[in-house]
C-alpha cells in the first residue's frame, strides 16, 4: 500500500509521504550555510563540482531576491529557479503597492506559503527545495530564515541545509557565539564547510551582506587564505597533541 | 500646462521640468518634482494627468527594476524607452495613460547619453532636444538655433536656462519655477532649481 502517488494524501500514520520525498531530495543537495552575526549575515554554499568544459560562473547558487535581501538553497536546483522568480516578483510588487522595499520575514513567508500551496494542490508535486533567506528587517537587525518543502519557516541564529546538514550543524552549535563581528561570522561559516566540501576551497562561496550594503561576494584568495589559516592551525594543534 | 524641457550634451543630459502640479485653475503643489528616476542613470519626465504619471512612472520603475534584479544587468536607455512605449501603446485602446513623457538616460557602455520622446498615443523617437506641453512651441526654435552637438556642461546649462526663461516669459500660465537635472556617467544629480522672473530684465535668481 503506497500512499505517495497522489500527493494530496496522508498516509496511515498521518504522513504526507511526498513531502518526506522532498525532504530527502533536499539532503541530497549540495550544502549551504547561513550565519547571523552582530551585524552582518553571511551565507555559504558548496559549489558542485563542475565538469571540465563547464563554465563554472554560471552555476550560481547565492541569489539576490532584491536589493537587500539574499537568499540560498539546497535541493533540485530548477524547482529553486521558480521559487527565486516568484519571490523577485512579490518584491517588485510589494514595493510597487507600498512603496516600501519588503520585509525579510514578509517575504520569506510568501516563499513558505508558495510551498506549502503546492503540497496542496491537485497534479502538482511539493517544491524539492530548502531556502535560507537573509536580509535585515525594518528595525535594523539581521535576519536569517529558512524554509522547507513543508512549508514550514523559522528563524535562526545560524543554519544549514542540504548534504551534511548534521556534520555542519553540529559544529554551529559547538561554536557559534552570539554577537559575533564580520571577521569572526565569516571565519565561522568558512570553516564549518571547509571540513565537509570535497576537494576544499576551490567549491566554496561566500556571500556577505552588510546592513544598507549591496551583497559583496569574497575572492577566491580571500577564502584561500582563511582555509589556509585553519589547516596551519589544526596541524599546530596535531603538532601539540 | 506641465513644461519639459531637454537635450542631450557631451557625455550628459539635462532635463529640466517646471514643479507646479495644478488641477484646472488652482496651483495644487508648487514644488513637485517631474523628473523620476527610474534607475541609477535613467529619468522619466512625466507631463500630463498627475495619477496617471504616477501609476504609469511607477509602473515601468518596478518592471525595470525586476529586470535588474532578475538578469543581473541593467537595461539600457533605448530598450526602457521601447518598453514604455509598448506599455503606452497597448494601454492607448483599452486603458489609456495620459502621459506625455521624455525619457533621458546615460548608458555606461556607450558612455552616452540619450534622450526619447514618448506620447500618450505610443509614439516614441530618439531626438537630440525636445520639449512636452506647451513649452515645446516657444523652446523648439531657441534649440534649433543654438543646439550643437557635444555640448560641454556651461553651455549646455546656459541653453536651457535661455529655453526656460522663453517658457517663463510666453506661457501665460505662471510656471515660474523649474527644476534641473543632470545625468551623466556619476549619475543622475540635480543641477538647480531655479525661479525665473523675466521681469527683473532676464535676471535668474537661485533658489538654494
Amino acid at each position: 500500500m503506497s500512499y505517495d502517488r497522489a500527493i494530496t494524501v496522508f498516509s496511515p500514520d498521518g504522513h504526507l509521504i511526498q513531502v518526506e520525498y522532498a525532504l530527502e531530495a533536499v539532503k541530497k543537495g549540495t550544502t549551504a550555510v547561513g550565519v547571523k552575526g552582530k551585524d552582518v549575515l553571511v551565507l555559504g554554499v558548496e559549489k558542485k563540482s563542475t565538469a571540465k568544459l563547464q563554465d563554472p560562473r554560471t552555476v550560481r547558487k547565492i541569489v539576490q531576491i532584491d536589493d537587500h535581501i539574499c537568499m540560498t538553497f539546497a535541493g533540485l536546483t530548477a524547482d529553486s529557479r521558480i521559487l527565486i522568480n516568484k519571490a523577485r516578483f512579490e518584491c517588485q510588487s510589494y514595493k510597487y503597492y507600498y512603496e516600501d522595499p519588503i520585509g525579510v520575514e514578509y517575504i520569506t513567508r510568501y516563499i513558505a506559503k508558495t510551498q506549502q500551496k503546492y503540497t496542496q494542490s491537485v497534479g502538482v508535486r511539493p517544491f524539492g527545495v530548502s531556502t535560507l533567506i537573509v536580509g535585515y528587517d525594518s528595525k535594523g537587525f539581521p535576519k536569517l530564515y529558512q524554509t522547507d518543502p513543508s512549508g514550514n519557516f523559522s528563524s535562526w541564529k545560524a543554519s544549514c541545509i542540504g548534504r551534511s546538514e548534521k556534520p555542519v550543524k553540529e559544529f554551529l552549535e559547538k561554536n557559534y557565539v552570539d554577537e559575533m563581528d564580520e571577521e569572526q561570522t565569516v571565519r565561522l561559516t568558512i570553516q564549518s564547510l571547509v571540513e565537509v566540501v570535497e576537494s576544499g576551497e576551490k567549491n566554496i562561496d561566500i556571500a556577505i551582506m552588510r546592513k544598507n550594503k549591496p551583497i559583496e561576494f569574497l575572492g577566491r584568495t580571500r577564502i584561500a587564505d582563511i582555509v589556509k589559516e585553519f589547516e596551519e592551525e589544526k596541524k599546530r594543534k596535531e603538532e601539540e597533541d | 500646462m506641465d513644461s519639459l524641457v531637454g537635450f542631450v550634451g557631451k557625455n550628459y543630459v539635462l532635463i529640466a521640468g517646471d514643479t507646479n502640479a495644478g488641477r484646472s485653475i488652482m496651483r495644487l503643489k508648487d514644488d513637485f518634482d517631474k523628473l523620476v528616476p527610474i534607475d541609477s542613470h535613467k529619468i522619466l519626465a512625466k507631463s500630463g494627468e498627475i495619477g496617471d504619471g504616477n501609476q504609469f512612472c511607477n509602473l515601468i520603475i518596478r518592471n525595470v527594476s525586476l529586470y535588474r534584479i532578475r538578469n543581473e544587468t541593467e537595461l539600457t536607455t533605448k530598450s526602457v524607452a521601447h518598453y514604455t512605449r509598448r506599455q503606452l501603446a497597448t494601454a492607448i485602446r483599452k486603458n489609456p495613460y495620459s502621459v506625455n513623457l521624455l525619457l533621458g538616460g546615460y548608458d555606461k557602455k556607450d558612455q552616452k547619453g540619450s534622450l526619447y520622446y514618448l506620447d500618450y498615443l505610443g509614439s516614441s523617437k530618439k531626438i537630440n532636444y525636445g520639449a512636452q506641453g506647451y513649452a515645446a512651441l516657444f523652446v523648439g526654435s531657441i534649440l534649433d538655433r543654438f543646439w550643437k552637438e557635444d555640448l560641454d556642461f556651461e553651455d549646455g546649462l546656459e541653453l536651457m536656462k535661455k529655453c526656460l526663461r522663453e517658457v517663463e516669459k510666453r506661457l501665460i500660465i505662471g510656471t515660474r519655477c523649474f527644476l534641473i537635472k543632470m545625468i551623466n556617467s556619476d549619475g543622475i544629480s540635480v543641477v538647480e532649481k531655479v525661479m525665473i522672473n523675466s521681469k527683473n530684465k532676464n535676471e535668474i535668481e537661485e533658489e538654494n
